[in-house]
């Protein structure tokens, strides 16, 4: 114990000297940071506390309603946080200078577990964290929920609950890593997606959210009383099921129906991350080691077989272009942790343009009035920027920082940064535009068709907009030490490029409201020129996006003839 | 071909290089020799454009690295000091992956890729990804990298580091042949031996400053009977 008190200790020193140069610049910075994180936070307390009070006042869905939609969003969650660690502790856990350096001192391996783990779960967390307590903040005020309430349910409710999900996450990827051993990397991690997708598809299934507001509201106007008897009792097994519940009954003020959720969710909780300890006293080091062998394990499998890409096959293009092209293919080819996780965003993005159909129900439905149409309409758009969003952050946010410590490469030859930079962006570019388009095209085709253009139209502007915005932040925060794609991209640069691309989503969604309402409005009432309004608001979207383009693109390739 | 005309570089308050002026020719063999945190890296990094200078300029066979970084580069080989290369490469994609970034056409690369291999026996491991190599290994696959297009000027920052004797051995040899062969080589270094059996020409530096610079005959005339080697004399220098 005094072991990993003095080595925790050293990190913690290490953390604090690492952010607490005094100096002008850097007090301003810091002042800046916290500010953009107070608003962030700011931001999510009031979306959580209106959102609740929509659903409840306006849209009138009842409190069970609510909780379930709750554990929707907390399942979703789950899973963000466990595939994030199982992607992250693959490079804190296996793949870090500092895990090498701790195996060659005469410290435990369940040590090194631990303090790696500990490490990497509240570095990538702590963003969040700060989410859930806004969110929390604005969901128990409506409530009218005692100060005691906020405390204690981050502590004894949410943190167990993320708990669960990262060991859970470090658990399957001992397993995934000793099976790879045997059997190779890239079938087990084939078949370990499959298993985990159709894990996720059997849960909507199961849970069925449509069929559920269905049944529910049957029972209208008598829809705020407790209505278990509708859930699949597999739902029941499931962490999110137990938050979701436990804040259904502690917001109902029955805490004794709450209490044996909470208490099954502490305990699964510490029985999770003892069986990571435990899995890990045994397996850690030799799966350590074998992890070693398994990428040229995969090397030697490879050479074997015709290889679509390589180095020594001619090309059309010129030696430049061929040399970049071919760097970027195998760098990330051969990362998996940028390979897996772009196979989940996509995957997360299939199941959102699948499930969205549902939405032609209410859009078609006169029941509803023009102004939840609207709503409607905008939530679905803003859903496309956010997946948008979620790509650039993840995959352009870190475009320049991957460069690393191998930058002198690159800056040191007959290359022209800037044309560099711009056909690396291209790739990536390519790629989130045409997943916007497609997104934008299967949330948007179920509106009157000129609503659908308009949409993928403005999609157009708002991916060069957030790409641009991730590529610039992401050279002007550019760590070129870190090595882990997905460290930078919930680094505190990557929060703040965020936040801004929050700040972009509100200033579109107050841009199109009024023209799309009156678009509604003018399907069966006069409406001077819906049509108008509508090209009106593109055009300004259009001149606001290539402004912020324009400003983030040139700081981006400036970032990069910074002194190395 | 190398002209360092009053290079400084200044770190907020600090002068991590003070004003400093050399030229080398074809086939000079320039020992830059200077104790830890003396600005030879520092020189070296403007010298190849990483760093950009406070003032002064940097030319390559009268080309400013500044105005015509592109053209500039294309003239210079670099090999620093920590061989930090792609992981996930294997070290023939790293050489081609250099090579392309030279613009030699694929038959020349392959050709001259085969050559490298051979004269730093490193065709063993060549086909790994540089994540399992040793330091040696890494270093010896960049200087292949920096040797493909035959530079004019070569940049050299610490050459033997994690070397082995016969890898040691072979680089020297191979450094030495290309000066002879008419290329300006710029070597920075710790290693007083390797500076006094390679290098034509020497260059002290200490604080950011030249303190000394001169070829073989003048250094000569410096040590006297009073310093019978380079490292008594550098240590009287930079005491």
């Amino acid at each position: 114990m005094r072991l990993l008190l003095h080595i925790l200790k050293y990190k913690l020193i290490l953390f604090m000297k690492m952010n607490s140069r005094l100096s002008f610049s850097s007090m301003l910075r810091s002042t800046l940071i916290s500010a953009v994180y107070v608003l962030f936070a700011y931001g999510f307390f009031l979306f959580a506390k209106n959102t609740v009070a929509y659903l409840m006042d306006v849209v009138r869905i009842g409190s069970f309603l609510l909780h379930r939609f709750i554990m929707l969003v907390l399942f979703m969650f789950f899973i963000s946080v466990n595939i994030g660690n199982i992607v992250v502790s693959f490079s804190t856990l296996f793949r870090s200078d500092e895990t090498s350096f701790f195996f060659t001192k005469p410290v435990s391996y369940t040590k090194i577990f631990l303090i790696k783990f500990l490490d990497n779960f509240f570095y990538s967390s702590t963003t969040l964290l700060l989410i859930i307590s806004a969110a929390l903040i604005g969901y128990g005020i409506y409530f009218h929920m005692n100060w005691t309430f906020y405390p204690l349910t981050l502590l004894l409710i949410f943190l167990p609950f993320m708990f669960s999900a990262g060991s859970l996450g470090v658990i399957l990827l001992l397993i995934i890593l000793r099976l790879s051993v045997k059997y190779g990397l890239k079938t087990i991690i084939t078949i370990s997606a499959v298993v985990y997708a159709s894990w996720i598809i059997g849960y909507y299934i199961v849970m069925s959210p449509l069929s559920l507001v269905r049944e529910v509201f049957t029972y209208w106007p008598d829809i705020n009383r407790y209505f278990g008897f509708l859930d699949s009792s597999l739902i029941k097994l499931f962490p999110a099921y137990w938050v979701a519940d436990s804040l259904f009954w502690l917001t109902s003020g029955s805490f004794k129906y709450a209490l044996p959720l909470i208490a099954l969710n502490l305990l699964v909780s510490v029985l999770l991350f003892s069986l990571a300890l435990i899995i890990a006293r045994k397996w850690y080091f030799n799966t350590w080691a074998a992890s070693l062998e398994l990428s040229s394990a995969e090397d030697r499998k490879n050479k074997g077989g015709q290889m679509l890409v390589d180095f020594e096959k001619k090309s059309s293009m010129n030696c430049r272009d061929e040399a970049i092209f071919k760097r970027e293919f195998f760098l990330f080819t051969r990362e998996p942790g940028q390979w897996i996780h772009l196979g989940v965003m996509v995957f997360l993005m299939v199941i959102f343009m699948a499930g969205i159909s549902g939405i032609k129900i209410i859009v078609d439905d006169s029941y509803y009035n023009d102004s939840l149409r609207t709503i409607i309409f905008l939530v679905v758009s803003l859903f496309s920027v956010f997946m948008v969003a979620a790509l650039s952050l993840r995959f352009i946010f870190p475009l320049i920082s991957l460069e690393g410590e191998s930058v002198w490469k690159i800056r040191s030859s007959p290359v022209n940064h800037s044309t560099f930079l711009i056909k690396r962006l291209l790739i990536y570019f390519t790629f989130i535009f045409i997943m916007g388009q497609l997104v934008s095209f299967f949330a948007g085709h179920q509106f009157p068709r000129t609503l659908s253009w308009e949409g993928q139209l403005n999609t157009v502007f708002i991916t060069i907009t957030i790409v641009s915005l991730n590529f610039g932040m992401g050279g002007y925060f550019a760590n070129f030490k870190e090595r882990n794609p997905i460290r930078i991209a919930s680094s505190q640069g990557a929060s703040i490029t965020f936040l801004f691309t929050i700040i972009y989503m509100t200033v579109l969604v107050a841009l199109l409201f009024l023209p799309v309402s009156n678009f509604f409005e003018s399907e069966h009432v006069t409406v001077s020129a819906p049509l108008t309004g509508l090209l009106t608001a593109s055009f300004i979207l259009f001149v606001f996006s290539a402004i912020i383009s324009f400003v983030f693109i040139r700081i981006g390739l400036k970032s990069f003839t910074r002194d190395y | 071909m190398l002209r360092l005309m009053d290079l400084i570089k200044k770190f907020g308050s600090f002068t991590a290089v003070n004003n400093i002026n050399l030229e080398l020719y074809p086939g000079d063999f320039f020992g830059f020799i200077g104790q830890n945190g003396a600005g030879k890296t520092t020189t070296i990094k403007m010298i190849t454009g990483l760093y950009t200078p406070s003032s002064g300029k940097v030319l390559i066979n009268g080309i400013d690295i500044s105005k015509d970084p592109v053209r500039a580069k294309s003239l210079i080989g670099y090999i620093p000091d920590q061989p930090f290369i792609y992981e996930k490469l294997t070290g023939r994609e790293f050489l081609f992956f250099s090579g392309g970034l030279y613009s030699i056409p694929k038959d020349i690369l392959i050709k001259k890729i085969k050559d490298t291999i051979e004269s730093l026996q490193i065709g063993n491991w060549i086909d790994k990804r540089t994540e399992e190599y040793s330091q040696g290994m890494k270093q010896r696959i960049v200087i292949a990298s920096a040797l493909l297009h035959e530079p004019a000027i070569l940049i050299v920052d610490e050459p033997m580091v994690g070397l082995d004797p016969q890898s040691a051995l072979a680089v020297k040899n191979l450094l030495s042949s290309c000066a002879a062969g008419g290329t300006a080589i710029f070597m920075s270094t710790h290693s007083l031996h390797v500076a006094e059996e390679l290098c034509s020409r020497f260059g002290i530096i200490k604080d950011g400053s030249m303190i000394f610079e001169g070829d073989k005959t003048e250094l000569e005339k410096v040590k006297g009977s009073d310093h019978k080697n380079l490292e008594s004399l550098f240590l009287e220098l930079t005491r």
